[in-house]
């Protein structure tokens, strides 16, 4: 997987097992003018060494493997902060209950609108901001 | 005059000695006889030439003539007693010997003639006496029996003496129904309205019992061609009638059977053409035998199968001796169509030139109910392929969903860079867009696909690619069950024939399985699917790492209506195997290695289906 980074500025990784998705996050991002690292699994992402530099994670719910959510909960017992944002494919409202419930900064439903995810990265650099 | 004892008579020597011996008692009796004169000399001499002659024949007579002659010479010559010169009495002597000569041999010949004639009506009569058929010998006019053999009397049961005093009386013993019809053949024939008599008829005698006869005669003519007399032979035929009757009850047995058998036989020579066909087979095909018989077999034969029913007569007369069978469409006269089973063997016929016999039953029935049953089994396939899709519809919703989302997406990025007039990025995106939009348009066939009703169509096939494409269709259920796939397939090609769809269903439906044999417990979540060529099979194989299968009810797996999901309609494990069977193949399950179930697909390869 190709990960960027603009020294400077606030990192977003997009961790999703479907390659056109990710690659989709990472090209509207690039066109605000964010860069992103994509990450294929959560395992990727828990091994890529990452996680401190990380600043806002959006995060694919059902993957093969460990789960968006377990991801979540993984991050949340070993201390790590990063504001989440989910993304599903499927409108399964137990799941979005129980990201946002971990504290996830919002749930978006894929096709979602680019200003939505706009809005919750605004909102999670926010978050981010000690 | 019974002199002679005959058996003397019969050897020469005898014949030779009686000869002699009647030549020397001539000699004796005449010098016994006080007889006077020169002609008196020799009289008793004569007689015994005569007797001698007649009875034993020629030689015989001389010898007697030259004893009597050497004792009349020797004993009176020499007396002379009538006191003739020497010379006059051996003139007279030399004139004697002449006479006797004479006489012997006229009398020899008359014998002979004799002997031959008795020897003649002999043998004839010993024939006609003793053989069984009737010889008669009849006098035209005025008509008058002048012979018939004995074997009347066994055969009519009445006596010769009444045919010889009315010489038809024969006609009395004729049936009665036979009786005019004789009498009327038999005298045309004599009149000569008719030109030959050979009929046959019956004779039925005083006890009651019958004879069949057969009469025939020729005519007898003088010298100017007029028929005088009539001749014939009535010969006993009863038995030779008992066993015609029986051979034309056998054929009209077997004629009965062929005609009437409710199977279609038909007889074809090497080029096709009805040689014989039974009367059943013209029923059935709306003709008459006689409008089939020499027509050519193809007559009959729906256009498109002719070709077929050729190649399989050939394959007949190849295999002198085989049966071969086979399937074929026939056209009744009004142009019904039927389907019919054929059997056929070609053999060596009367005249060394191979003919083919064929017998053929009317399967139209049983065809409407194979392609009623296919087609509700087609129907049945689709339900339940139907049914499969819709217990993956959340997962498919999802799996759409995806490269959906991702053109939502690239589309939102798009018209960003084209804001910020980036057309180099703006393009980049619409490419994704244009490979998303390709890629759920695939989703959506391969389910339109599964979910399409259409006649099952037999193409060649890779087995792999078919498990590609299933699997693909599964992807998003396997990662909502957090299963995790394996999958096995070789590089190469596995060529196969068959139905997509339907092989698809099969695989689809042990995938769908296997998610769910995993899912029920806590055990570890790996399905693997795998597929190899063995020789001429292709396997396809789906495992599960789930709980396995009760060895109890593996047998009973397959059978309609077996389920252990408490929603299933138990129909998806019998409509595999029945696709797969139709297929050519088999479908089993057995225990996983180290645990859970294996289900195993195994089908001909394309070359192996193809020889079969």
């Amino acid at each position: 997987m190709t990960s960027r980074r603009v020294p400077g500025t606030s990192t977003i990784a997009v961790v999703d097992d479907d390659a056109s998705v990710r690659g989709a996050i990472q090209a509207l991002l690039r066109s605000a003018g964010l860069d992103a690292e994509v990450f294929a699994s959560a395992e990727e992402f828990l091994g890529s060494g990452r996680l401190a530099a990380t600043t806002c994670l959006i995060l694919d719910i059902r993957m093969p493997g460990m789960s968006g959510i377990e991801l979540q909960e993984r991050l949340l017992a070993s201390g790590h902060r990063i504001p989440i944002i989910v993304i599903t494919a499927h409108a399964d409202d137990d799941e979005r209950a129980r990201a946002l419930e971990r504290g996830a900064i919002d749930c978006l439903q894929k096709p979602f609108d680019d200003d939505a995810l706009f809005d919750a990265i605004g909102k999670a650099s926010g978050a981010a901001a000690p | 005059m019974r002199l002679p004892s005959r058996r003397i008579l019969r050897h020469p020597a005898g014949r030779y000695a009686f000869g002699g011996g009647l030549g020397a008692l001539a000699v004796l009796v005449r010098a016994l006889l006080p007889l006077r004169g020169d002609i008196a000399i020799y009289s008793t001499c004569i007689v015994a030439i005569v007797i001698a002659a007649s009875y034993a024949g020629r030689g015989p007579g001389y010898l007697a003539n030259a004893v009597s002659a050497l004792g009349v010479g020797v004993v009176f010559l020499s007396r002379r007693p009538s006191g003739m010169p020497l010379v006059e009495r051996a003139f007279g002597l030399v004139l004697f010997v002449a006479a006797g000569v004479v006489v012997a041999e006229f009398v020899a010949t008359r014998r002979r003639t004799e002997l031959a004639l008795r020897e003649s009506e002999d043998r004839f009569r010993s024939m006609a006496e003793n053989i069984s058929d009737i010889v008669w010998i009849v006098q035209i006019s005025p008509e008058r029996m002048l012979y018939v053999s004995p074997s009347y009397e066994r055969l009519w049961g009445r006596t010769l003496r009444d045919l010889y005093a009315d010489p038809r009386h024969w006609i009395a013993g004729i049936h009665a129904d036979d009786r005019a019809r004789i009498e009327a053949a038999f005298s045309d024939w004599m009149t000569g309205a008719r030109a030959d008599y050979d009929v046959e008829y019956r004779v039925v005698r005083p006890d009651g019992t019958t004879a069949w006869i057969n009469a025939r005669g020729t005519l007898i003519r003088d010298a100017n061609g007029k028929p005088y007399r009539a001749s014939g032979i009535a010969t006993d035929i009863t038995e030779r009638k008992r066993m015609e009757k029986q051979i034309r009850a056998g054929e009209e047995l077997w004629r009965a059977t062929f005609d009437n058998n409710p199977t279609m036989y038909f007889m074809v020579d090497a080029a096709g053409t009805v040689l014989s066909i039974n009367g059943f087979a013209a029923e059935q095909l709306g003709y008459s035998v006689a409008e089939l018989r020499g027509r050519p077999i193809a007559e009959v034969v729906l256009e498109d199968d002719r070709d077929a029913a050729k190649r399989e007569l050939a394959r007949c007369l190849e295999q002198l001796g085989q049966a071969v069978g086979w399937e074929l469409r026939k056209v009744k006269k009004d142009g019904t169509v039927i389907w019919v089973r054929a059997w056929a063997r070609a053999v060596n016929g009367p005249s060394g030139t191979p003919i083919v016999l064929v017998a053929c039953e009317d399967i139209s029935e049983a065809k409407r109910a194979e392609e009623a049953l296919a087609a509700a089994e087609a129907e049945l396939a689709h339900v339940s392929r139907v049914t499969t899709l819709g217990e993956l519809t959340a997962s498919i919703a999802h799996e759409v969903n995806q490269p959906l989302g991702a053109i939502g997406t690239n589309a939102a990025a798009c018209v960003r860079w084209l804001a910020a007039n980036n057309l180099d990025e703006a393009k980049r995106c619409a490419e994704q867009i244009k490979a998303d939009s390709v890629r759920a348009g695939e989703i959506v066939r391969r389910i339109r696909e599964l979910a399409k009703k259409a006649p099952p169509r037999k193409q060649p096939l890779d087995a792999a690619d078919v498990c590609r494409e299933v699997v693909a269709l599964a992807r998003a259920e396997l990662q909502r069950k957090h299963v995790a796939l394996h999958i096995e397939l070789p590089s190469d090609a596995l060529p196969i024939v068959g139905d997509r769809v339907q092989l698809q269903q099969v695989i689809l439906n042990l995938l769908v399985n296997a998610i769910e044999a995993v899912t029920g417990d806590e055990g570890p979540r790996d399905v693997w699917v795998t597929s190899e060529r063995n020789a001429d099979q292709v396997t396809i194989a789906v495992r599960d790492s789930g709980p396995g299968l009760d060895p109890a009810i593996t047998d009973r797996l397959f059978r309609p209506f077996y389920t252990t999901k408490p929603h299933g309609m138990g129909m998806g494990l019998a409509i595999s195997r029945s696709i797969v069977e139709a297929h050519g193949g088999r479908l089993s399950a057995a225990p996983g290695e180290p645990r859970g179930a294996l289900f195993r697909m195994t089908l001909p390869t394309a070359a192996a289906a193809t020889v079969a």
